[in-house]
């Protein structure tokens, strides 16, 4: 009788640690790529202007992959708008990296009164979303740098507000 | 998000890669990798019936006895772990949700009516839609020609940005006329198409190509040829 109750205990115990195992391999974020690569990049605004990402290096910076063809992303970008107006006086810089036509770029800009850089991005940039996450290259796709050019988070889909609060609010 | 489906492919098949338990038990290994096998399309049952130390019938067939001996207690440790394991990354999976690659969210395939008519075909997955206005079909080589696309209508949403659109779920069929190819020749024909998931994500317009070959004059229509085979390995 003992021996079957010794049995299940070890069971258990190995189960609890298999779950806690998968449960942070789960939800834990794999190390993406060195931030150099993001921030060595260097793509046209949509007034034709070459931007370097390291410009902003010192920063917390939120590099967001976006197009007007995605609708997800276009829901998403006032409450960017939102932060970088309450943070960026404090360091926070928000990018738009846009995988799309610049005239279409330059239209929402405007429409949405964008109040941080939006570079145009091909087809090139999304192939580098990949090596930092967006394994399936789909959009939105959100990296936020800490102030060391370090990525701290890497988001496929939208980012909530209460979310990016409490990730840029811990970096800032 | 996408991380989770490599994660758990491993997870699950980590029993393949321990030669301590593939010689110690080859019952114990069979029943892991039907517990695999099980979880994809009846976890809850399977990690149940484990957990009752009831196992399905064919499983038990070439033990008569395979809960009571040693090497079952180690299966039946092994397999819990296994099913804790699967259990934690699939909470984890569901907490982030699990994207397929755009080919396997909108699979395309198509097949030659005869010399004039193609038909082409979505199976868009449950969760995802396309959108009608960013459906375009090419067919070459050069004499090849299409006519107008006859798109049934879609779901009509209206977007903010880009007003009245139309999309469509589930299965999209779709015929072609074609000119200008013979009966016999092989024509390729190409997809280009863009959609979303629900889950709040879009993919970058995609293009799927197929090679079709016309049928002889007389014959009964071509098969349906898969622009990207289902692939049936558990790390996609």
């Amino acid at each position: 009788m003992k021996k079957p109750l010794v049995g299940w205990l070890a069971a258990g115990a190995v189960a609890l640690l298999a779950l806690a195992g998968g449960l942070y391999f789960g939800t834990t974020t794999q190390p993406p790529e060195p931030p150099s690569q993001l921030l060595g990049l260097a793509l046209p605004d949509i007034d034709g202007r070459e931007q370097r990402l390291d410009q902003w290096k010192g920063k917390v910076v939120v590099v967001n992959f976006w197009a007007t063809w995605c609708e997800p992303c276009r829901e998403e970008m006032p409450e960017f708008v939102k932060a970088q107006q309450a943070f960026g006086a404090k360091g926070l810089q928000f990018v738009g990296i846009a995988i799309d036509q610049p005239d279409k770029i330059r239209q929402f800009s405007n429409e949405l009164k964008l109040n941080y850089p939006s570079l145009i991005g091909g087809y090139g940039a999304l192939e580098l979303s990949k090596t930092l996450g967006n394994k399936i290259m789909a959009l939105p796709f959100t990296v936020v740098l800490d102030r060391e050019g370090r990525v701290a988070h890497a988001q496929m889909g939208p980012l909530k507000p209460a979310k990016l609060d409490a990730l840029v609010g811990k970096l800032l | 998000m996408g991380a989770c489906v490599n994660i758990a492919a491993p997870v699950e098949s980590m029993y393949h890669w321990r030669p301590k338990i593939d010689t110690e038990s080859k019952r114990c290994r069979n029943r892991v990798e039907a517990v695999s096998k099980l979880h994809k399309t009846n976890f809850r049952k399977s990690s149940l019936s484990l957990l009752h130390m009831d196992p399905p019938h064919s499983l038990t067939a070439p033990a008569p006895k395979p809960w009571r001996d040693v090497s079952a207690r180690r299966c039946r440790l092994a397999a819990l772990a296994a099913v804790f394991v699967a259990v934690g990354a699939g909470v984890a999976c569901a907490a982030g949700g699990d994207l397929l690659p755009a080919e396997q969210a909108f699979r395309f395939s198509a097949r030659a009516l005869d010399e004039r008519t193609l038909e082409a075909r979505f199976t868009i997955a449950d969760g995802y839609y396309l959108y009608r206005d960013k459906l375009k079909f090419v067919v070459s080589p050069g004499g090849a020609t299409l006519g107008a696309a006859e798109l049934p209508a879609g779901k009509v949403k209206t977007d903010e940005f880009f007003g009245k659109v139309e999309t469509y779920r589930g299965t999209l069929v779709v015929k072609l006329a074609l000119s200008g190819a013979m009966a016999g020749q092989t024509v390729l024909l190409a997809a280009d198409s863009q959609g979303c998931a629900d889950i709040g994500v879009c993919y970058p317009p995609t293009q799927q190509k197929v090679n079709l070959p016309l049928p002889m004059l007389g014959r009964p229509p071509g098969a349906l040829v898969d622009a990207t085979p289902p692939k049936k390995n558990w790390f996609q």
